[in-house]
């Protein structure tokens, strides 16, 4: 199954804090919070919609590490992210094909290259109600 | 209720995470109203009114606008009496206690108020309505000096 995920923009509302996205569903009040790495998928994912694999592509180089071995935590964090209805997954009927240097990542060298950091989200509370008060 | 996460936590911690949820909570208000609370706003803003907030820049704010803004882990709902030429100071007070007078940095600033809702009713800030509670808002206490005078005049 290839899907493509987009942010869903009615049910959510983010901010990024010191690199990190903090968001929000505003349909189930949860707030969550995102690793860099996390932040930076979310970041793409607010540029275009992706699949798995074209995120893993993209951001594999940045961390001198191959698109495969990336890919299964990439996929975790996008399930979890739809399962928390923060995306939407659409299931391409032609899946996009990718050029074989995205597929193995194109390692640009230990110098530029970020620590790799699994990507993950952490789901805090439900909000309550908001108040705002004239006192 | 429990955070999950999976794997260690990120830098942005819990409590600071939630004070940035509930500005985005703000934000989103005019898909889901925010409350409001308590007597200093009245006639116009009154107990359990729902209000939708739109993110501002200082420089959008006029006077007589009702901003809300950030004061330690409350929200705040006043009206614009005044600001700095260079808007990074506004000068705010509540309708029905006037006489004090706040100051708050603009950067406190989150938004203003766009329309209160109230028995499934939507009132804008742009309607007669609100200008005129805006304007009385804002030369009440000269009504009032006015009224005493003539009254005790008579």
């Amino acid at each position: 199954m290839n899907l493509q995920y987009s942010i869903d923009q009615n049910n959510s509302a983010w901010r990024i804090v010191d690199g990190e996205a903090v968001l929000i569903n505003a349909e189930t009040t949860f707030y969550y919070g995102l690793n860099s790495t996390a932040t930076r998928i979310w970041m793409l994912l607010l540029e275009e919609d992706l699949t798995g694999a074209e995120i893993s592509g993209r951001i594999a180089p940045d961390f001198n590490k191959t698109s495969a071995e990336i890919s299964q935590s990439v996929d975790a964090l996008l399930q979890e992210l739809a399962q928390e209805k923060l995306l939407t997954g659409k299931e391409l009927s032609n899946p996009p094909v990718l050029a074989e240097d995205i597929l193995n990542g194109r390692p640009s060298g230990p110098i530029s290259a970020s620590a790799w950091d699994t990507p993950r989200i952490t789901r805090y509370d439900t909000l309550e109600s908001l108040v705002v008060c004239g006192e | 209720m429990a955070s999950r996460s999976t794997g260690g936590s990120t830098i942005v911690g819990k409590e600071h995470a939630r004070s940035v949820a509930r500005e985005l909570q703000l934000e989103r208000s005019a898909s889901r109203p925010v409350l409001f609370h308590g007597p200093t706003m009245l006639p116009l803003l009154r107990d359990g009114d729902g209000l939708e907030i739109v993110p501002v820049r200082a420089e959008e704010i006029q006077l007589g606008d009702i901003v809300v803004y950030r004061e330690q882990d409350k929200y705040p709902t006043r009206r614009v009496v005044g600001f700095n030429p260079a808007r990074t100071e506004f000068f705010i007070q509540a309708d029905y206690t006037p006489a004090r007078l706040f100051c708050i940095p603009a950067t406190a600033l989150l938004g203003r108020v766009e329309a209160r809702l109230r028995d499934g009713k939507r009132l804008h800030r742009t309607s007669v309505r609100w200008r005129w509670a805006a304007w009385s808002a804002s030369y009440r206490k000269n009504f009032l000096k006015i009224f005493r005078r003539y009254t005790r005049g008579r």
